[in-house]
């Protein structure tokens, strides 16, 4: 009987011991259980060569590993090209972080997704996360190279240097309202008169007397900003929460700091107004969800967003429950440095194999196969493929990541069921249609000002979205949160950027 | 040869009982004697590629930012103060709900201890949805109540007033039953017949309470405290940061240090800067303990931890 206590307590011990070795494995261990796998570090085509590649979107896909299966036999039966394929996918709102610790920790893998608006692609970069990209494009994909303009490499360059592939999409900026159809027909409403946000004001005013349980104007922590900023005319710098903006058609790039203008205070009055008239919901700046499940619910009919594009129509009544929508546009489609960096394809600096990585997104990028087996997954597995060509997903089936955009050029997909068959035809025209900004191509750096920028943005989450919100009154907030931008250092930025405007304007 | 047995045993003994102390120390050295390098990272620009040990110095760059910024007073005065708020006020009430214990018969003991224990084990997340169900703006039973009394309610998530008054509350909520179960313990050890000698002395049941329950539990009480500021820089980050709901309108009374450095991490994503704002955290916090217990050890050297 002792003995077996003695066993039983041994035993416990060595469970006890197992945890903590576990544990400690989380806390800092990726470093260790990755640096065996490539070790071999074998470049040949005869060995095979692991890829990790980290994406955001819904989450990871429940039949990834047979897409990647077939993408690995796919590459080596048609480019002789020996890799092993993995794909990490995190939801959106994780992914930042997720990447922040995987950058910080210094794990091994070879490519992932960025942006200036999540996981941001300048923080990155002037970590020196990623690895520059010139001469590896030169050498490895030419082709890639080739298929986009240089206007558009330009605008992705950070010291004069590429850190990122831009995925091929729509460009250009043009904030829109959405509206659910029912609602605008039963209360007489003309989208195509509504020209600003502000037009609408009676129509959500009409709605809410008859549904008083309902608020009109969908609104969130997410920030309407970021959604409305060419309505109220000005393109940001480094980004929308920073002060540092020019306006739209300055020829001379002035850099404003966009929180003291009179447009942004209007909008900020304007929302302070929606929310005590129950227009918006009071506490919508606690909301986290993007309030998707408030518009799915129908608690929402109305919503604003940044980029109207073809083929938004089946997203945004996805959104709204699959009800019909109506849109009117609140701006001019407007091309900024913004707009090229909102999408990119990084290769770490950890990557063992950055020639194979680059390889390997020239492929993605410029072969249709291998995009849509990405995108899709596989024909008859994960989609079918309709009469008129068009794709019919089915998220039961374990793949549909629906992050085509995130993933390489968009123009190489298939149509999903619903796009009109013109769908990359009439993106491209509006790319080139577009309204370019003065300052297109002008990246600013940041190094000089970090501690100011790091100290704005903390005032920004403070009173920013709060005001953007409606949740506080603009007469005496506004003010306190124009002195603390100012004490934080907003003047410093804005000098930065003007002298780095100025210098970039007369190299031009 | 018995004798030798009894060694060999004794050694088995100890074989057995260090098997046991070894994931502790494992612990102990993994999470409080590893991260202890990291301490280099406040003084480094972080560069991905070279590594935490390979990156270059940059001095004190990375606590600039923070210091230059208005936050540094507001986080500060909102850790400290909040804290020193929950712990005597959390003191106070637990010694009066153990002494109230202590007069009540065993059994109505039991349903109270189990009631005022259940909320320890409520997480924040979830405490945070019932705050949340209380104070909406729209469904919550607070607001929905004053409209029925005629009353204008205030819009809890966006006026900073009303915070101190809810976060103290929550944290009662959450820790006087088990503060005060750890007095009742205390006191449950003390000797009757010191009470039944005040008894026939004629001592009213304040003055029992207060020459007899009160010293004896002085012991406790201090330690408690000396416990409770220990764990002020790590303690109830779930409280600050799930209860106001990242409100930033609140920030000026919510805002901890804790909370501030998880927010700069998140944004930035620069960690020599949350690093840096974490090392001031623990130095702030050491100062505390040691001034504390030194105080403490002024009063009373047998009251102190060391």
């Amino acid at each position: 009987m002792k003995k077996v206590n003695k066993w039983l307590a041994l035993g416990l011990a060595g469970l006890m011991a197992a945890g903590g070795l576990a544990g400690c494995g989380t806390d800092k261990g990726t470093p260790a259980g990755t640096s065996n796998t490539s070790a071999s570090s074998a470049k040949d085509a005869g060995e095979t060569v692991p890829l990790k590649w980290y994406l955001a979107g819904s989450g990871p896909q429940a039949d990834v590993e047979t897409v990647q299966k077939a993408v690995n036999e796919y590459l080596l039966n048609t480019y002789d090209m020996n890799i092993d394929l993995q794909i990490i996918a995190t939801d959106y709102a994780n992914y930042p972080q997720k990447m922040q610790m995987v950058i910080s920790s210094g794990e091994e893998y070879d490519i992932c997704w960025t942006s200036n608006w999540n996981n941001n692609y300048y923080d990155n970069v002037n970590k020196n996360a990623f690895v520059p990209m010139d001469d590896l494009l030169k050498e490895n994909a030419p082709e890639l190279l080739d298929s986009m303009d240089t206007s558009i490499w330009d605008a992705v360059k950070v010291k004069g240097k590429i850190y990122g592939v831009p995925s091929q999409q729509i460009f250009p900026k043009q904030n829109y309202v959405v509206i659910v159809k029912e609602y605008a027909d039963k209360y007489g409403l003309d989208v195509s008169k509504v020209q600003n946000l502000s037009d609408l004001e009676e129509f959500f005013k009409a709605v809410k007397k008859d549904n008083p349980d309902m608020y009109p104007f969908a609104a969130s922590s997410n920030g309407l900003m970021g959604k409305h900023n060419v309505a109220l005319g000005f393109e940001s710098i480094v980004s929308v929460n920073i002060p540092g903006a020019i306006k739209i058609g300055d020829g001379d790039l002035k850099a404003i700091n966009q929180f003291e203008t009179d447009e942004v205070k209007e909008f900020y009055e304007m929302m302070y107004r929606w929310t005590q008239e129950g227009l918006v919901r009071k506490d919508a700046v606690t909301v986290s969800d993007n309030a998707v499940p408030d518009m799915k619910a129908g608690k929402h009919i109305a919503a604003i967003n940044a980029t109207y594009k073809p083929g938004v129509e089946t997203i945004e009544s996805a959104n709204f429950g699959d009800k019909e929508v109506v849109f009117a546009t609140l701006s001019e489609p407007y091309l900024a440095t913004e707009n090229l960096v909102s999408s990119l394809n990084a290769i770490s600096q950890t990557s063992k194999n950055p020639e194979v990585a680059m390889k390997f997104l020239n492929l993605v990028n410029t072969d249709k196969t291998l995009y849509n087996m990405l995108c899709f997954g596989i024909e008859g597995t994960h989609y079918t493929l309709n009469q008129d060509g068009t794709v019919k997903t089915d998220d039961a089936k374990g793949y549909n990541p629906n992050v085509d955009w995130m993933m390489g050029n968009q123009f190489n997909g298939l149509l999903r069921e619903g796009q009109e068959s013109d769908l990359w035809e009439k993106t491209k025209e509006l790319n080139v249609s577009a309204v370019e900004s003065e300052a297109l191509g002008f990246a600013f750096d940041s190094t000089t000002v970090t501690n100011e920028i790091a100290s704005v943005s903390a005032v920004y989450d403070q009173y920013g979205k709060a005001l953007e919100t409606g949740g506080v009154d603009p007469a005496t907030v506004l003010p306190e949160f124009q002195q603390k931008l100012k004490t934080a250092g907003a003047e410093k930025i804005i000098e930065e950027m003007q002298r780095q405007l100025d210098e970039w304007k007369a190299s031009k | 040869m018995k004798g030798a047995k009894k060694i060999k045993k004794r050694k088995a003994m100890n074989w057995g009982l260090m098997a046991l102390a070894v994931p502790g120390l494992f612990f102990l050295i993994a999470y409080y004697y590893v991260p202890l390098f990291g301490l280099v990272i406040p003084f480094k620009k972080m560069d991905v590629a070279k590594g935490i040990f390979g990156s270059d110095w940059c001095g004190l760059d990375n606590f600039k930012f923070f210091f230059q910024s208005p936050d540094v007073w507001t986080v500060t005065r909102n850790t400290i103060g909040l804290n020193a708020l929950f712990i005597t006020m959390t003191l106070i009430l637990s010694v009066v709900v153990a002494l109230g214990l202590f007069e009540l018969s065993k059994r109505k003991v039991k349903v109270f201890q189990t009631c005022l224990f259940v909320p320890y084990f409520i997480s924040w997340v979830v405490g945070s949805y019932v705050i949340y169900a209380l104070l909406s703006p729209d469904m919550g039973v607070i607001p929905n109540l004053m409209e029925k009394f005629n009353m204008t309610p205030p819009n809890f998530y966006s006026e900073p007033k009303y915070w101190p008054f809810i976060l103290t509350t929550s944290y009662f909520w959450k820790h006087v039953g088990y503060n005060a179960l750890i007095f009742y313990a205390t006191l449950m050890g003390m000797d009757i017949s010191q009470h039944e000698a005040a008894a026939i002395d004629g001592a009213t049941k304040i003055q029992r309470i207060r020459f007899i329950c009160l010293p004896h539990l002085m012991p406790t009480i201090v330690l408690m405290a000396l416990l409770m500021i220990g764990k002020i820089f790590y303690a109830d980050f779930g409280m600050f940061w799930f209860l106001p709901r990242n409100s930033g309108v609140l920030y000026p009374v919510t805002d901890v240090i804790d909370t501030y450095v998880f927010r700069m991490l998140r944004v930035m994503g620069n960690i020599g800067m949350s690093s840096a704002v974490g090392l001031y955290q623990s130095v702030v916090g050491f100062i505390l303990v040691l001034v504390t217990n030194l105080i403490v050890k002024k009063r009373n050297e047998d009251y102190a931890l060391f």
